[in-house]
């Protein structure tokens, strides 16, 4: 399937129907995958496929203002450009969509050894981009068959405890918290010119690494993503004290779904989650 | 503990909770002394960063009230406050915030009563609750 | 930054719990602070003069009150500090009386507390800016959504002004329900007789333009610049042509049966609704027309001597602007069917109302003989029953419908006038009879018309031996009743028109459970809207009767007037802004927007070097909601008077 990827890539730029492709390539670790920029015909070879190729790519779409792009994009990932489309952020006619229907990815915690699917990847089936211009299929890898999973286990797991129980464990979490906005630079929703934690007329909430100013930032980081976030789980890996974030933004997804049926990232023309009502959305917990 | 009284701050909206709070006050309904009343023109305004900055500055207890829905004096501001609070209370409740902190309701212009109602019961409940110390460093 | 803080006394309404001399004291504390002091009545002649003198004397540059709620005196305040030459938006009010003093008895925690709200005030002030108002122009044409007696009273009170009025109505003649009416209560004149001068005057006036056989498919704009797009439907016949001669439908072979006479009487495919229509100039059914159905027939247009006939007209979409809107589109019937113990449909001699109107004028399709519909006979024993839909939570409407006592009233009246042996009989729940002579009226058609009043339900109504047979209780006197009925006529509520909601959601205006349009405030503002420059009159807000109906007409022309006179329109600065430089264009505020006041714009980045999609406010649509800056997760959005950075200081303040 990665000869596909690359005479797809290479037609792309033969033809000039894009100025790039962003796919993968191998890392020097010669296991891990990175990111590839390739803009010439004879760099295509570089481009690679397999269960490494871990990073939501759309990321980095907007490091190339007013360039045609072609991009190798896995089902999770095609959701993140549906909500940017949606957003604004993009013009559908500057992508060229390589999608991928993939198969599962490994979990990157467990680099080096056995194909381990993410935890997320159990859920997600079929694993079709909602949007695309060619759809590349991978066959299913032997190992591990995808099996119905609910979701949502961890975060079911988290809501049956007390208040001071989660209050405990979320701030053993938030403790670790640095600041160092990771989470955010790579997250491909997280595209605000000035983010409110750097803005100081007013200042929204505190800067410096403090119970309260951690606490707000990550209540902030993850209601900014309501509605929005669609699981590619970069937040979760770019954190470099390990905090679950995942668990955060699948709280979320897993409230707007049951409570307003809202699913991010799927139609390009959904209004946002926040900018749009339903006169029947629930209230019982309105006085 | 018993010195100790809650601190509360409500987002009252202009056309209908903050005329009903006026006519508690005007109907000379007698409620406790713990809310502070912030007001804005409708319950749409409310950021969800004004309820963190609230508890994090150490309110033991946030209100948002609007009008009821149908009411709204722009027709559908409520409507908006309603879903993107919906979230932000389930997430704080998850995050270990207690519920009783974050509450929301609609009070029309025309019941003062029910507003005199809401703050006395909304003063005990987050009585119960107790201070709010959670963004206090402890040295445990 | 100078704050002046003045604390009012209110007499002893705030005096008597707060210790209003300490608020003053901690007032005189706070930061940025230079002066406070209190007074029996702030908002009296020398409470005013005393900030006035204060603002001169101590340069002050922002001021907190502390006394009532802003509801009340904000506006008085805001004028007196620009007398003394602060700008009107930089003050603040402290509601220390209706939130404070008002609703706590300890005067300790009362004062404690009314501090604290200063306090509060005082940081925001802190953070207030000089706004301006803003101005826009007004497009001088006021257009008017139906023709009934509303929107006929309304367009005449418009062009006496010499202002231009349009109205716009989907039937094919102007004059609405009333034209249906034979006699109006209480007076009995004849509505045919002071309606069709108006419809005259209307016609004929140079400032009224009418649309009639048309309907509005789009309004977009606000106050003073509303575009409104009008659907001409084709009406068949040149409009400019035509004489009104009649040739044609006196000559039309098709008939079917008459909207105008309730079905009680037969027009023809090519038609007015009825003589006196404004204007006289007929429609062709395309229905029910033998040209449009087999394109055999023709005959109108062989005869019409001006060569009116136009069978290819087209629909036409007219686009003009408007300064203001005045909606008439009155009412429909409710549907009694429902109501199966009465067994409408079932029963031939069983009518509501309007279609007694028709059948009791002499110009109707009996020549004013009231019949049974069954077999053409006179009526002698006449039912009414009252509050068919109305006041019935369970299967009608929860409201009443007001006009139906009176409607009833005077059908009986005129059933005895049109026929001295007949009776009638009324089952009623309440007689409602509040209006000049209302009363009076009901107290004769009892007294002088030998009306048989029956206070109770009807439970069943069948047929026996050809008449309907009415039975009910009679709640007053405990008896069963039963009566041999030649007719029935049904009391039918009045409800909002099918198609009501569509029109709101045009106009942006709310209505009610009941499809009924809302009035911006029940008391104070019962013919605006809360969509500024929109205005409510006749039975769309509510059930009226004729005179309720030509006062709000003329009403709601007085607040439209107010509007055309006015050079310019000025508007409240507290509305939303965008610093474009912190947007990213995703235009969450716009879909969030409730009034569509946010457009597209685009802007030259510069640190991207390329022009790029952000958002801006269109200021004069705004209203001022903020929920757009509550959706921004950039902050790049704001609300004028209640800025992010002014509630983020209260809230530090806490």
């Amino acid at each position: 399937m990665i000869d596909q990827i690359k005479t797809k890539a290479k037609e792309l730029l033969k033809t000039k129907k894009v100025d790039i492709v962003i796919g993968y390539k191998k890392a020097s670790d010669r296991i891990g995958a990175i990111p590839a920029f390739i803009d010439k015909e004879g760099d295509i070879d570089k481009l690679i496929w397999d269960g490494y190729c871990v990073y939501n790519l759309s990321n980095y779409l907007k490091d190339f203002p007013g360039k045609k792009i072609g991009i190798v994009t896995k089902g999770c990932d095609a959701k993140s450009m549906t909500v940017l489309l949606q957003e604004n952020q993009l013009k559908r006619e500057d992508i060229f969509i390589i999608g991928i229907e993939c198969s599962g990815i490994v979990d990157e915690k467990r680099k080096g050894g056995d194909i381990a699917y993410d935890e997320r990847c159990k859920g997600c089936k079929p694993a079709t981009p909602p949007i695309y211009d060619v759809l590349i299929k991978e066959e299913e890898k032997k190992q591990a068959p995808r099996l119905e999973q609910d979701p949502y286990e961890s975060v079911r797991k988290l809501e049956t405890k007390s208040i001071e129980e989660k209050f405990k464990f979320w701030q053993d979490e938030f403790s670790r918290c640095i600041r160092c906005y990771a989470c955010r630079q790579i997250c491909p929703l997280c595209y605000c010119p000035r983010c409110v934690a750097e803005q100081t007329q007013p200042a929204w909430f505190s800067k410096a690494v403090s119970v309260e100013g951690n606490f707000s930032w990550n209540v902030n980081r993850a209601m900014h993503l309501a509605g929005r976030c669609i699981d590619c789980g970069e937040c979760e890996r770019a954190c470099p004290v390990g905090i679950p974030l995942r668990d955060i933004n699948k709280k979320i997804e897993k409230d707007v779904k049951e409570l307003f049926s809202y699913e991010a990232g799927v139609d390009t023309e959904q209004k946002p989650l926040f900018s749009s009502f339903d006169k029947n959305d629930p209230e019982d917990f309105i006085k | 503990m018993s010195e100790w009284e809650p601190k509360i701050v409500g987002f009252l909206c202009n056309w209908c909770s903050y005329a009903g709070a006026d006519l508690a006050g005007t109907s000379r309904l007698e409620y406790p002394p713990n809310i502070r009343i912030i007001r804005l023109p409708c319950s749409g305004r409310v950021n969800p960063l004004f309820i963190l900055k609230c508890l994090s500055n150490g309110a033991d207890g946030v209100l948002i009230s609007g009008c009821h829905i149908g009411d709204c004096h722009y027709s559908e501001g409520n409507f908006y406050a309603r879903r993107r609070f919906a979230v932000l209370k389930k997430l704080l409740e998850y995050l270990g915030i207690d519920p009783r902190r974050f509450q929301m309701s609609w009070v029309s212009a025309s019941e003062g009563d029910k507003w005199a109602r809401l703050v006395t019961e909304l003063v005990e409940e987050i009585k119960q609750a107790g201070p709010n110390k959670d963004f206090v460093r402890k040295n445990d | 930054m100078k704050i002046g803080v003045f604390v009012c006394h209110c007499g002893t309404n705030i005096a008597g719990t707060v210790d209003v001399e300490r608020v003053s004291q901690a007032a005189s504390k706070f930061p940025k602070v230079k002066h406070s002091a209190s007074y029996k009545y702030m908002c009296s002649n020398p409470g005013q003069n005393l900030v006035k003198d204060a603002i001169k004397k101590h340069k002050l540059d922002r001021i907190v009150i502390a006394s009532c709620s802003p509801s009340l005196h904000e506006k008085t305040f805001r004028k007196c500090v620009e007398a003394a030459g602060i700008n009107p938006y930089l003050i603040e009010m402290a509601n220390i009386r209706e939130h404070c003093s008002w609703v706590h008895k300890d005067r300790e925690k009362a004062t404690q507390k009314a501090i604290e709200l200063t306090r509060l005030a005082v940081s925001k002030v802190s953070r207030n800016k000089p706004l301006e108002k803003t101005y826009t122009t007004i497009e001088k044409k006021v257009l008017i959504i139906g023709g009934g007696i509303s929107g006929i009273q309304a367009a005449i009170d418009i062009a006496f002004a010499n202002y231009p009025a349009v109205i716009v109505e989907r039937e094919p003649s102007i004059g609405g329900r009333m034209a249906r009416f034979d006699k109006t209560f209480p007076t009995l004149d004849c509505a045919a007789c002071i309606l069709t001068p108006k419809m005259v005057t209307v016609s004929q006036s140079e400032h009224v333009t009418m649309h009639t056989y048309s309907e509005i498919e789009e309004v977009s704009g606000f106050v003073g610049n509303f575009t409104v797009k009008i659907r001409k439907k084709a009406r068949s016949v040149d409009i400019n042509k035509c004489t009104g001669c009649g040739a044609c439908y006196n000559k039309c072979p098709v008939k079917v049966p008459s909207e105008f006479d309730m079905g009680l009487g037969k027009r023809k495919a090519i038609y007015t609704p009825f003589p006196q229509a404004v204007p006289n100039v007929p429609v062709i059914d395309r229905e029910n027309c033998l040209y449009f159905k087999t394109k055999k027939c023709g005959i109108c247009k062989k005869i019409c001597t001006v060569g009116a006939i136009d069978y290819d007209m087209k629909d036409e979409v007219i686009e003009e602007k408007f300064g203001a809107i005045i909606v008439a589109t009155g009412f429909n019937q409710f549907d009694h069917s429902v109501y199966g113990e009465y067994g409408y449909g079932k029963h031939k001699d069983m009518i509501t109302g309007l279609h007694f109107e028709r059948m009791v004028n002499s110009s109707g399709p009996t020549g004013g003989k009231i019949i049974r519909p069954s077999d053409g006979k006179e009526v002698r024993d006449v039912v009414f029953i009252q509050c068919v839909g109305s006041r019935d939570e369970q299967k009608g409407l929860p409201y009443c419908s007001r006009l139906c006592c009176m409607y009833t009233a005077k059908h009986a009246l005129l059933l005895r006038e049109h026929n001295k042996d007949s009776q009638a009989y009324v089952f009623y729940i309440d007689i409602r009879a509040a209006g000049k002579n209302y009363e009076e009226f009901v107290k004769k058609v009892q007294d002088e018309y030998g009306a048989i009043y029956l206070r109770g339900r009807v439970s069943r109504i069948f047929e026996k031996g050809g008449k309907l047979i009415v039975r009910g209780a009679d709640t007053l006197s405990g008896a069963q009743i039963e009566i041999k009925a030649d007719l029935v006529v049904l009391a039918t509520g009045l409800v909002a028109q099918k198609d009501a909601p569509s029109l709101a959601q045009m106009l942006h205006i709310p209505y009610d459970k009941n499809n009924l349009f809302t009035e911006a405030h029940p008391k104070l503002a019962p013919v605006e809207t809360i969509t500024s420059g929109i205005f409510l009159t006749g039975a769309c807000q509510s059930p009226k009767d004729i005179p309720d109906t030509v006062a709000t007409a003329s009403a709601a022309s007085v607040k439209a007037l107010g509007l055309m006179v006015q050079d310019k329109l000025a508007r409240e600065p507290l509305i939303a802004s965008v610093n474009q430089d912190l947007c990213s264009g995703c235009l969450a505020c716009l879909k969030a927007c409730p009034f569509s006041a946010i457009e597209e714009d685009e802007i030259e980045d510069r640190k991207l070097r390329r022009k790029r999609t952000v958002a801006k406010v269109r200021e004069a649509v705004c209203t001022g909601c903020g929920n757009c800056t509550a959706v921004c997760r950039m902050a790049a959005i704001d609300l004028e008077g209640f800025t992010n950075t002014q509630i983020m200081e209260e809230v530090e303040t806490l």
